[in-house]
């Protein structure tokens, strides 16, 4: 079972993770964790069991406090072995952030608002491997 | 006046040569006889006898005076001492007249300095003033020789006796002034008669040269007021005047019986030939321009001393005044000499006027010295010597006079000339000074001119500058509008996507429902429940479709605030407008089958490349292009008879480094107060879920903003619509021209 950390400051994100994977939560092929900003992820990281666990972390860029892409730049430093992989979510698809966040070493870009069809492929891809 | 002197005196002069002449015949005690009557008649000078002392006695005829002084009455006062000694005397004259003599009337004419009484045989004739014993009383007269008939006694010896008083001041003055005492004179009716013509004559004459002299005085003086400058003139007019004196006193002289007031005639006669002379000096000195010096000077000098030396100079006679008189001409000679030398203007008038002078008075001077009886010969009634001295006196001041008028004239004449030079320089002068107001007018009338067209100019450019200004107000409320609809935009996208989510995720969970436990239900439980899941469903599916709805609206807003996501690259603006006009107008077709309109492209075969955004630039012709349709489509449906639908795409390359496309429609055209609001966001005619009302906002958000070019609209409702979109060739153009704007 693979352990996904979603970060959105949107509280809903959880119950809507929830319903749109539930299939998937009660098959035992994902399981999802969500914190509600980038310091909480961290602290949520920094205990002992989860950070081993969680093989993704899917990130909204824009959010209060530390953003998507700090979060992303001190993990990529925090921890890199073994490197999780990151996935960035931002409303805001424009070329800069997109840059700034594949040279901070995001494995995946991906817009708001979430095509959930695209991203289960995407996680079932990751499942596989 | 050069030597002259008054006419009387000269022939009282020659009276008096004649006199002594005739003293040089000795005397008798006998009675004189007189038998004939010469032409110029008898001065009784021989014969008499004088006693002092005063007995009346002594005029009878009988009386013995065999012991009485022989003495000649007719000598001047200063050679009778007896006379003067005993101040008051008697004279008496015993004479016979001859048969032929007889026959005649004989008149007794008295010439005197004195004061008598003349008796003859006893018998009072006349009284000449006043005698008296005491001297301050004796009043003397001159009779003028004035006729006294003589009544002889018949026959033999007729007695002449003369009560006669001596005039004491004549002792103080030169015997010049007093040629004779007492003397008496013997005429005949002819003789008087001649006597009478000659006194005439010697008076015309003196009135003639005063009234001429008083005359030229009076024209030279009035020539001296008009122009003062010309000193020359008053000085002329002062010696004229001067000389108009002299005349005056000598030809009235003998009218005045006092002899005070005679004797203060004659010298003022004298004075004032003098004075004149030396004036008539000044004025040569004037005429030639002569700086006045010592010489003047000198000659007042010599003037009054000479004046002096006449009047009281005893034994000179009149030689002060003839030598005083050649001293001024000598001068007055050297000044006309000096003058001529110079060639000074007209300095010969003056030189022929003394010239003339000068010889008839040699002449005059010679003939009385040789040949005086010539001098007394008549041509035409009138003595050759008042001809010679009249005309020698005349000329010149005649010439003077006339040199003086010559000048006059010239500098008359030479004024009438610089007078017609100044006019003519005076109306060239006006002349020129119109042209130069003309030349002035001409110039102020085309600086006003421009000044108009400067002022339309700048009223021009200030009406630009306002309409820019609008615009730039225009499209920085456009800015912050499209700013205002991103942020919104990014707001209202994340409960929207809650909203589709939760939407799509609900229809699946109502689907799972249906699948799995709703199965499980008793059949008509089932069923009502259902139908609720499908209405539920339904609704969600509902929510979903105006959910996916608002997402296109906002994802339009979005791409406002979206930054350029395509490169610059040169492109050819012809095909990539040809190919929008395609894409659209088959779009269109797809939809509405039966539309159909005449599309229209003129492109400047010239344009080049235009260095743009393709996908961008693309957008906004195919929004321009789809309104442009949309616009005739509408019209269309109006039904107007003849209608025909048309849409023109053009380009062209201005020279200012920009170029422009075109797209015009024959569609609805839009209305004033829509056209203000077409560029707003959300601004939309289309009926609701045709269009967003972002189109046109976003093309002018790509056109300005991502371009820096412009896009503007030209309309008539009803008729057209054209919109123009220009655009920078390159780079630089779009910096210039953020640049200028920023200014």
């Amino acid at each position: 079972m693979r352990k996904i950390l979603v970060v959105d400051d949107e509280a809903d994100v959880r119950l809507l993770f929830e319903q749109r994977f539930r299939r998937e939560i009660r098959e035992g092929i994902f399981s999802f964790s969500f914190t509600f900003s980038g310091e909480e992820a961290l602290a949520y990281l920094e205990q002992e069991p989860h950070y081993s666990e969680v093989v993704l972390i899917l990130s909204d860029i824009n959010m209060p406090g530390m953003s998507g892409l700090e979060l992303l730049r001190l993990i990529k430093k925090d921890h890199p072995i073994p490197p999780p992989l990151v996935m960035m979510i931002t409303a805001y698809a424009d070329a800069g952030s997109y840059d700034t966040a594949m040279k901070l070493g995001a494995n995946d870009f991906l817009s708001k608002p979430l095509d959930f069809a695209t991203l289960r492929q995407k996680l079932l891809l990751l499942n596989t491997t | 006046m050069h030597c002259y002197l008054p006419i009387k005196a000269l022939m009282l002069l020659a009276l008096v040569c004649a006199i002594r002449a005739g003293m040089a015949q000795p005397g008798t005690s006998k009675a004189v006889y007189l038998d004939k009557m010469p032409p110029a008649g008898i001065v009784l000078d021989n014969g008499w006898k004088f006693q002092a002392g005063d007995d009346e006695q002594w005029a009878r005829p009988n009386i013995n005076d065999r012991n009485w002084q022989p003495i000649n009455p007719t000598l001047p006062p200063r050679q009778l001492p007896q006379v003067r000694q005993a101040g008051i005397g008697w004279l008496r004259l015993r004479f016979r007249v001859g048969p032929e003599l007889q026959r005649h009337a004989l008149i007794l004419s008295i010439f005197q300095y004195a004061a008598s009484e003349v008796y003859l045989n006893g018998q009072l004739l006349r009284q000449y003033g006043v005698v008296s014993t005491i001297p301050v009383l004796v009043r003397a007269y001159w009779p003028n020789g004035e006729p006294i008939e003589l009544p002889l006694a018949d026959e033999g010896e007729q007695v002449l006796a003369v009560r006669v008083a001596y005039w004491p001041p004549l002792s103080a003055f030169n015997e010049f002034f007093a040629p004779t005492f007492f003397q008496p004179r013997l005429n005949g009716l002819q003789q008087m008669e001649q006597n009478f013509k000659q006194e005439a004559k010697y008076k015309v004459a003196d009135m003639l040269l005063f009234g001429a002299l008083l005359l030229l005085s009076t024209l030279h003086i009035a020539f001296y007021a008009y122009n003062p400058n010309q000193q020359a003139n008053f000085y002329f007019a002062l010696y004229t005047l001067a000389e108009a004196c002299a005349f005056f006193c000598t030809g009235f002289l003998d009218d005045v019986g006092r002899h005070g007031l005679r004797l203060g005639m004659d010298i003022v006669s004298y004075a004032s030939l003098q004075i004149g002379s030396v004036l008539a000096v000044r004025a040569l000195y004037s005429f030639f321009y002569m700086r006045v010096g010592r010489i003047y000077y000198a000659l007042w000098i010599a003037n009054i001393f000479s004046l002096l030396l006449l009047m009281f100079g005893q034994g000179l006679s009149w030689y002060p005044t003839v030598g005083f008189m050649l001293l001024v001409t000598a001068e007055q000679l050297r000044i006309t000499l000096g003058a001529l030398r110079q060639a000074k203007r007209a300095a010969g008038i003056i030189a022929l006027g003394f010239g003339i002078a000068f010889v008839l008075l040699l002449t005059f001077a010679t003939l009385s010295a040789l040949r005086s009886e010539i001098l007394h010969q008549e041509v035409l009634g009138i003595p050759l010597h008042t001809m010679l001295t009249f005309s020698a006196f005349l000329s010149p001041v005649l010439a003077i006079s006339l040199f003086l008028a010559c000048r006059f004239a010239l500098d008359s004449r030479l004024l009438m000339i610089k007078l017609a030079q100044v006019r003519r320089l005076s109306a060239q002068a006006t002349a020129q000074q119109e042209e130069k107001q003309q030349l002035l007018a001409q110039q102020n009338e085309l600086l006003e001119q421009q000044v108009q067209q400067r002022t339309a100019a700048l009223q021009q450019t200030l009406s630009n500058l306002q309409a820019t200004q609008q615009q730039l107000i225009q499209s920085e409320k456009m800015a912050s509008l499209g700013e205002l609809t991103a942020g919104i935009a990014h707001e209202i996208q994340n409960p929207l996507n809650f909203v589709n989510n939760f939407a799509e995720v609900g229809v699946d969970l109502l689907t799972e429902l249906k699948a799995g436990p709703l199965l499980s239900l008793a059949d008509r439980e089932r069923k009502s429940a259902e139908e609720l899941v499908d209405d539920l469903s339904q609704n969600l599916e509902k929510i979903t479709y105006h959910g996916k709805r608002a997402d296109s609206i906002v994802k339009g807003m979005l791409e406002h605030s979206r930054a350029s996501r395509g490169e610059r690259q040169p492109t050819d603006l012809n095909a990539l407008a040809d190919e929008y006009l395609r894409l659209a107008y088959h779009g269109l077709r797809a939809k509405h089958k039966d539309f159909n309109a005449t599309l229209t492209t003129d492109f400047d075969k010239n344009l080049g490349l235009v260095e743009l955004v393709p996908q961008e630039i693309g957008r906004v012709l195919l929004n321009l292009i789809n309104n442009a349709f949309y616009a005739v489509q509408q019209r269309q449906r109006l039904g107007q008879p003849g209608y025909r639908p048309e849409v023109w795409v053009a380009t062209k390359r201005l020279t200012n480094g920009q170029v422009v496309v075109w797209v015009k429609d024959n569609g609805m055209g839009i209305p004033d107060v829509i056209r203000q609001k077409i560029f707003h966001p959300f601004f939309t005619t289309k009926p609701p879920g045709e269009g967003t009302g972002l189109g046109l906002s976003l093309s002018y958000d790509i056109i300005t903003k991502g371009h820096g070019g412009t896009i503007t609209v030209r309309t008539k409702p009803g008729e057209y619509t054209e919109f123009a979109v220009s655009l920078p060739v390159s780079q630089e153009h779009v910096q210039a021209q953020t640049l200028s704007y920023s200014i």
